[in-house]
């Protein structure tokens, strides 16, 4: 499974993209949300970690793009990429507001076992 | 000179003699007599002044021959002369002989002269006397020839006055009852003894029954008073009486009235006697006039006799019956002003410009009888200060004429004083004031606390923005930590890399006890936690008070589940132990314990410091109470503590000793006990 980690938090990226590649998935990372809808228009990942609140480009904008580009028939256009949004402030964000924005499913920080998270991604996307 | 002319008989010739030579020397005459035959005939032809008669005669006794000269010449003076004294003797000559003295032989001679010279003395009086008499006697006889002439008129007119005098005295008793009657009225003060003397009035009318009367009073309004036996009892009216102001006899309407209110007949006639209005009547146009009822069984003519009699007391009772009236109106007015003030929870006073209460409320003197508070200084009896309370604004409102406000303190209330000057005329200075004080001190409080939730609110949001900025590379570094060791294999990296993924772990959970505990001001569901767990999230936000002490924490082996809002409960916790830690100027040792007993949870948090001094420990939960330094307490900690935990249904107690430290205990009722593995006890000595 392809899955796109964007997250402003180097340590973040780097735990969640190395339990990944460890469980043997492809992962890509991007340090903000400019760059995470970059990446995502690029590389049409399987599923995307998002978190929330980034410098720049807010997780929610960034979904916001993606669901735009399937209306205008752009390139990046086809089967859309699973979402989990991550997010420390958890009093902003739950299941439910995440579905209504286009997640998948909503995790806050932090993450009491970082390979508990990459089982929930699997389920999502069907590898598992 | 007149010589008296005094008889002297006596049958012995050596006493006359003697008598002749002791007579001789004072202005006298002195005839004698050897037998009473020779006296008789002396005593008709002269008139004597004196007679002096031996009772031992021949011939007769001298006591006849008293007797005789009384009877000739009832102006003489008549002294009799004996041997001895025997009783029949003496009442002859006083019966028979009319003697004026006794002289006893042998005599005394200046006695004698003394008794003869008052013996003259009297026939002078009688002459005197006699004389009078027959002036007077002449002189009556004169007038009544000329009065009897004027008899017969006389008579004639006597009868016309006796007939009017009859009269006059009539009226006059008449007009006696009706001023004893308006005397009688001016001594009553209700409507009920009014009445008593109205029926002891008329009880001279043995056909008239005890009266009913109608009035209006100010604080009930219509009513009936009426007699029960000798009781007068007084009902509120259903129905208003006649509204007219006339003298009415026998009408049904009144007849009916009266039937109506009191649920009975009445088989004899009404009489209904409005009193006048009120003088100042103007706006009780409205109001019947106060009437009086009397059922009756008067023939015609009693009807009259009575009617006339009420009617001269008409006046008089109208007066009398608004006076008491009004007097009860006055009354229930200043009582309803009074009950106004009383009914009125702030203090209020009036003072005088040197601070002398003039009136006051009940609440301003609460335990105070309130005729004791005239004329004693309003700090004395609110505050029992000798001095003018600290911000009172009467001073300002005395220079400035305006009204004022100050704060001051009533033991542990605080007080606005609003002070309004009173002012009888635009131009003069006020000399008195009306003061109001209003308790401000749960306002106080309430402004004190809601700065203190708005603080809480700004370290809160404060709080909460910081534990999520650590959040997120907390996440990285316990996430990364989780990620490496999975990766290494045992060994001493594995270990470190562990011991970093705890440390990671347990920051993780203080971020989150400290977003629990900021999050004051929005409410919260309260939940079952376990009263251990509260102190164990809490402490971790403790470590730095803690930090210079030695700290007992001995938590109870049963988890004692609380009902409580937990960022609430924990306030509470770290209050406690914050101040225990405060009062330990020097490093001590502080306890933390938490146990169960009676269906109780409790904590207990004790400290080695100063210690309360017992005159302020009664202070200590007031709002406001701080013995810290200004800045470094709100005042506000213990009382927000004891009022968190009263809403959850607990108490805090506290026992201290100057010197030996403080014991506060708190307790909360215990809804349930969890898991008894997870208690611990932990000793650790001060850094």
């Amino acid at each position: 499974m392809k899955i796109l980690i964007v997250d402003d938090e180097l340590l973040v990226r780097k735990s969640l993209g190395r339990a990944c590649r460890a469980r043997g998935h492809e992962v890509v990372e991007a340090a903000d949300g400019q760059e995470g809808l970059m990446r995502w228009r690029e590389t049409k990942p399987d599923l995307v970690f998002l978190d929330v609140l980034m410098p720049g480009m807010s997780g929610p904008e960034v979904l916001q793009a993606i669901e735009q580009d399937s209306v205008v028939g752009a390139a990046s256009a086809g089967p859309r990429a699973k979402v989990i949004l991550i997010s420390a402030y958890s009093g902003e964000h739950n299941v439910e507001t995440a579905h209504q924005i286009g997640a998948h499913l909503f995790v806050p920080k932090p993450f009491e076992d970082i390979f508990e998270v990459v089982t929930k991604a699997e389920k999502l996307g069907g590898t598992q | 000179m007149i010589s008296y002319k005094i008889l002297w008989i006596d049958d012995d010739q050596a006493i006359l003699e003697s008598a002749g030579r002791l007579f001789r020397q004072h202005p006298w005459t002195l005839c004698t007599a050897a037998k009473a035959d020779d006296a008789r005939e002396l005593l008709l032809r002269e008139t004597f002044a004196v007679v002096v008669a031996d009772q031992g005669l021949q011939a007769a006794t001298g006591v006849d021959i008293l007797e005789f000269a009384k009877a000739r010449a009832p102006t003489t003076t008549r002294i009799l002369l004996t041997g001895g004294v025997e009783m029949s003797v003496i009442e002859q000559a006083v019966n028979r002989g009319h003697v004026f003295r006794f002289v006893t032989k042998p005599w005394n001679n200046d006695q004698l002269v003394v008794d003869i010279a008052k013996a003259i003395e009297h026939h002078k009086l009688k002459m005197a006397e006699s004389s009078l008499l027959r002036e007077i006697t002449l002189q009556n006889r004169k007038y009544e020839q000329l009065t009897s002439g004027l008899e017969q008129l006389v008579n004639e007119r006597t009868v016309t006055a006796e007939r009017s005098k009859v009269e006059v005295e009539k009226q006059l008793t008449n007009l006696r009852e009706l001023v004893r009657f308006i005397k009688d009225l001016s001594n009553l003060t209700s409507p009920d003894e009014l009445m008593g003397l109205i029926r002891k009035e008329v009880r001279a009318f043995h056909d008239v029954r005890p009266p009913v009367l109608g009035y209006v009073d100010a604080e009930r309004g219509p009513m009936l008073l009426y007699f029960h036996g000798k009781q007068a009892i007084a009902h509120l009216a259903r129905v208003i009486w006649s509204n007219r102001s006339r003298i009415r006899s026998g009408e049904e309407e009144d007849r009916n009235y009266l039937m109506s209110e009191f649920g009975r007949t009445f088989l004899n006639k009404v009489l209904a006697v409005p009193l006048k209005r009120r003088a100042a009547a103007g706006d009780h146009e409205t109001e019947p006039p106060a009437t009086l009822f009397f059922e009756h069984a008067l023939a015609d003519e009693g009807v009259d006799r009575f009617l006339s009699f009420i009617s001269e007391r008409l006046q008089p009772l109208s007066i009398a019956l608004d006076r008491i009236l009004l007097d009860l109106h006055l009354k229930y007015t200043s009582r309803q002003w009074e009950s106004t003030f009383d009914g009125i929870k702030d203090p209020i006073a009036v003072i005088d410009r040197d601070f002398t209460v003039v009136n006051a409320n009940r609440h301003f003197c609460s335990d105070l009888d309130a005729n004791r508070i005239a004329g004693r200084p309003c700090h004395q009896i609110l505050a029992s200060s000798e001095s003018m309370c600290r911000g009172c604004p009467v001073p300002t409102t005395l220079t400035t004429g305006k009204p004022q406000k100050g704060q001051i303190r009533r033991g542990n209330r605080i007080y606005e004083v609003l002070s309004y000057p009173i002012r009888l005329h635009d131009n003069l200075i006020s000399t008195s004031f009306i003061n109001h004080y209003v308790d401000v001190t749960e306002a106080r409080e309430l402004d004190g606390r809601m700065v203190q939730n708005e603080k809480m609110a700004a370290i809160g949001l404060l709080a909460g923005n910081i534990a999520h900025e650590l959040n997120n590379p907390l996440t990285g570094i316990r996430s990364l930590a989780q990620v490496l060791l999975a990766e290494l294999p045992p060994g001493q990296l594995h270990d470190d890399i562990n011991e970093v993924e705890r440390a990671a772990g347990r920051s993780q959970k203080i971020i989150e006890n400290l977003l629990d505990f900021s999050r004051g001001g929005t409410e919260e569901r309260q939940v079952r936690i376990s009263l251990n767990e509260i102190v164990r999230r809490t402490l971790p936000m403790l470590k730095t008070a803690i930090r210079e002490h030695r700290s007992e924490i001995l938590l109870c082996e049963q988890e004692g589940e609380i009902r409580v809002e937990p960022h609430l409960m924990q306030q509470v916790v770290f209050n406690l132990v914050n101040n225990a830690c405060q009062a330990m100027k020097d490093p001590g040792t502080i306890t933390i314990e938490t146990d169960i007993e009676e269906g109780k949870c409790r904590l207990h948090v004790k400290d080695t410091g100063v210690g309360i001094p017992s005159e302020i420990i009664e202070s200590i939960f007031e709002p406001f109470f701080t013995t810290k330094e200004k800045g470094q307490g709100t005042g506000l900690g213990l009382s927000m503590s004891r009022q968190v935990i009263e809403k959850f249904g607990g108490d805090i107690a506290v026992e201290s000793q100057v010197g030996q430290g403080t014991h506060f205990t708190v307790c909360l009722p215990l809804v349930g006990i969890v898991a008894e593995s997870a208690s611990r006890t932990e000793k650790r000595a001060g850094a």
